[in-house]
């Protein structure tokens, strides 16, 4: 709707944005036919393909307003049409081809950091309470023909960012798929038992689907096994594992892409493994002067780096030294790129810090999959380290480490952040009421309530016990107290399950944000003593620091 | 704006990219209820379907490109008749006064500008009305 209502220009300025997000991906392709043709190996079809994607970049990069693109990408267009008779490019024509590219992909370079600058200005003049998880919802579709049981599930789906839709005969939800299709299917049981709950020749794809049934009986499970059911949950439904369930088969479970730092000084061969590992998914960034890896290194904080053995200004071990004197990046993996066949060198590299070297000729899906590999690895580990093994959360140590780095960062770039301590009330009654198991089920309830309804930039953590902290990044004081006291109302109509009968449970918190307390140290204190005030004035609120 | 009684655009543009800014220039910005479709082989059924006062027809697509598909629009008889513009790069010179000769309307050279592409189209039809 607000589509309509906004002004050809603004929609042509959000058209091109994305469209400039789109071209690494569009000059990769080029770049590496184009490469395929230097090397003096294309086949027919490479040339012509190479022309059409640069007939392409050449008009939608003018079209959009891109001069300078596109400029570049059609004189490359005109050279390359002259090689569609299948010449071999003569060394000359191919140096000049190579820089012809290169220029192509520093002026799309160019776009696409300006582009990184000016999003994220604009995010933070939007006021931080509004419209932050509405693109964020996800689309549940439940059929069931109890209206009150199915009013009550869409409800509390609601708490956690799923918008349901209740349909009561199959006939009407397959007529909802086939203009806009669910995340994930709730369904009952009892449409198991016909056979699956979509007929599926209306639509090639259904979600994954998940039966929920009054018994739970081996033959009712089995029906909805045969059904192709993904999940089975007996009534009444504990709404945190149903919640735990949803998130891992809709799409929303999908992991942040992979941080690549290639530290290369051959411009092109930079932009290559950047663009190739882009191409891949990952969020890739390269350096070519090793002499600038601070930056990047705290800013972009790299999930791996690789980095060329030989580079004019200092060599990859001494750089790798320098990485690795820093705390913060001692387990980053470390992969040199060389051409380097002699053991002996290899293992002094390895001495200062590299943890492999991949050679440079490797294949692009391999290099692909080894950088995959590494990363998924250094993952499971931080998370080891960083993480509370029952919620997932960070641990004290980081959050508090967390904290002090972005009040640093606010302050240097004279921002706002805000800084919460929630608690929940009465704990320690629901585990004795109701046992360790159930009060651990709250917990996790909780911290997925607070995943699900902050921002991913937001910082989250277990302080230990029932208490929990949140850093809010570029958020007032006053929006966070709002966005807080949403999620608390939010909490307090949960329905938890125990075995001796249903109960609610809610939090208290206490707010105190940057710059009004200036020092991570104090605004620790002083959102504790909120904390503490929201306590003695009768639990259940949040409360600003005074 | 005056557009000649053009109220309909069907457009064939294979570049989605370029299709969405069509789309929104000719819809948002100049009015004319639009139709876009992403390679000459449907042209005619879409055309017969359509109905359009005016078809955009880009020059350079992979498998039918704009003068054959023109070919085939004028092959049909209910088609000779609609005015046609080709939108097009230019790469070499003379290469648009080929295009001239053919039974076309005019030429608008890409890359366009999606503020005034409505006001151009208005343009053209308003000399294609004193020529016929």
């Amino acid at each position: 709707m607000s589509e309509h209502n906004a002004s050809p220009g603004d929609r042509l300025a959000a058209m091109r944005e994305s469209y400039i997000a789109s071209l690494p991906e569009k000059v990769t392709q080029i770049i590496i036919l184009c490469k395929k043709l230097l090397e003096g190996k294309p086949e027919g079809r490479d040339v012509k393909e190479l022309v059409f994607h640069l007939h392409r970049l050449s008009g939608s990069s003018g079209t959009y307003g891109l001069a300078d693109v596109h400029e570049h990408a059609s004189s490359l267009e005109k050279e390359i049409v002259r090689l569609l008779d299948g010449k071999v490019p003569e060394p000359e024509t191919a140096g000049h081809i190579s820089g012809m590219l290169r220029e192509l992909a520093a002026s799309v370079d160019i776009q696409v950091e300006q582009r990184q600058v000016a999003p994220s200005s604009r995010e933070s003049a939007t006021p931080a309470g509004t419209d932050r998880t509405d693109h964020d919802r996800k689309a549940v579709y439940l059929l069931e023909t109890d209206a009150a049981l199915a009013s009550d599930i869409a409800q509390h789906l609601s708490f956690f960012n799923y918008e349901t839709s209740v349909y009561p005969t199959a006939v009407e939800m397959e007529e909802a798929m086939r203009s806009r299709l669910p995340g994930v299917i709730l369904a009952n049981a009892s449409f198991a038992k016909r056979g699956g709950c979509l007929e599926g020749e209306k639509c090639r794809y259904i979600p994954p689907t998940v039966y929920l049934s009054d018994s739970g009986t081996i033959e009712t499970r089995l029906d909805a096994v045969r059904a192709g059911g993904d999940a089975f949950f007996t009534l009444p439904v504990d709404i945190n594992e149903l919640v735990d369930t949803l998130d891992n088969l809709s799409l929303n479970a999908v992991e942040d892409p992979y941080r690549v730092l290639v530290v290369e000084d051959d411009f092109e061969q930079a932009m290559y493994y950047a663009l190739l590992l882009q191409q891949a998914g990952m969020q890739a960034s390269f350096l070519t002067n090793p002499m600038k890896i601070m930056k990047p290194l705290v800013e972009f904080l790299p999930e791996i780096i690789l980095m060329d053995i030989h580079m004019p200004e200092c060599t990859g071990a001494e750089l790798a030294s320098v990485v690795r004197q820093q705390t913060a990046f001692v387990s980053v993996p470390i992969v040199f790129l060389s051409a380097e066949e002699d053991a002996g060198k290899k293992l002094r590299a390895m001495q200062t810090g590299g943890d492999d070297f991949i050679n440079k000729n490797i294949a692009p899906d391999h290099l692909v999959t080894s950088v995959k590999i590494k990363v998924e690895r250094y993952r499971v580990l931080r998370s080891f380290m960083e993480r509370d093994s029952l919620t997932g959360l960070l641990k004290h140590s980081r959050i508090k480490e967390h904290l002090r780095n972005e009040v640093g960062r606010a302050r240097r770039r004279g921002g706002e952040l805000a800084f919460a301590m929630i608690d929940i009330d009465h704990f320690k009654r629901v585990n004795d009421t109701h046992g360790h198991l159930v009060g651990d089920r709250v917990l996790k309830g909780l911290s997925r309530l607070l995943q699900q309804r902050l921002r991913k930039t937001d910082i989250i953590g277990r302080y230990g016990g029932e208490e929990f902290a949140v850093i809010m990044l570029d958020t007032s004081g006053r929006d966070a107290v709002h966005i807080l006291d949403g999620i608390r109302s939010s909490f307090a109509r949960i329905r938890h399950h125990g075995d001796s009968g249903d109960f609610h449970v809610s939090f208290s918190a206490g707010i105190a944000d940057f710059p009004r307390f200036g020092q991570a140290v104090e605004i620790n204190e002083a959102a504790d003593r909120a904390l503490y005030a929201a306590k003695a004035g009768g639990r259940n609120r949040v409360i600003p620091a005074g | 704006m005056e557009s000649g009684g053009v109220n309909r655009i069907l457009c064939i543009e294979d570049d989605p990219d370029i299709q969405a800014v069509l789309r929104l220039s000719l819809e948002s910005v100049g009015g004319f209820e639009v139709r876009v479709i992403g390679s000459g082989f449907e042209a005619v059924a879409a055309a017969m379907e359509f109905t359009p006062d005016l078809i955009l027809l880009d020059v350079m697509m992979p498998g039918m490109d704009g003068p054959v598909t023109l070919a085939k629009l004028r092959s049909e008889t209910s088609l000779r008749r609609v005015p046609v513009v080709f939108m097009t790069a230019k790469i070499q010179p003379g290469e648009i006064d080929g295009y001239r000769r053919m039974d076309i309307l005019d030429v608008i050279p890409k890359p366009f500008d999606p503020m005034t592409l409505p006001a151009t189209i208005a343009e053209i039809l308003g000399r294609g009305n004193v020529r016929t």
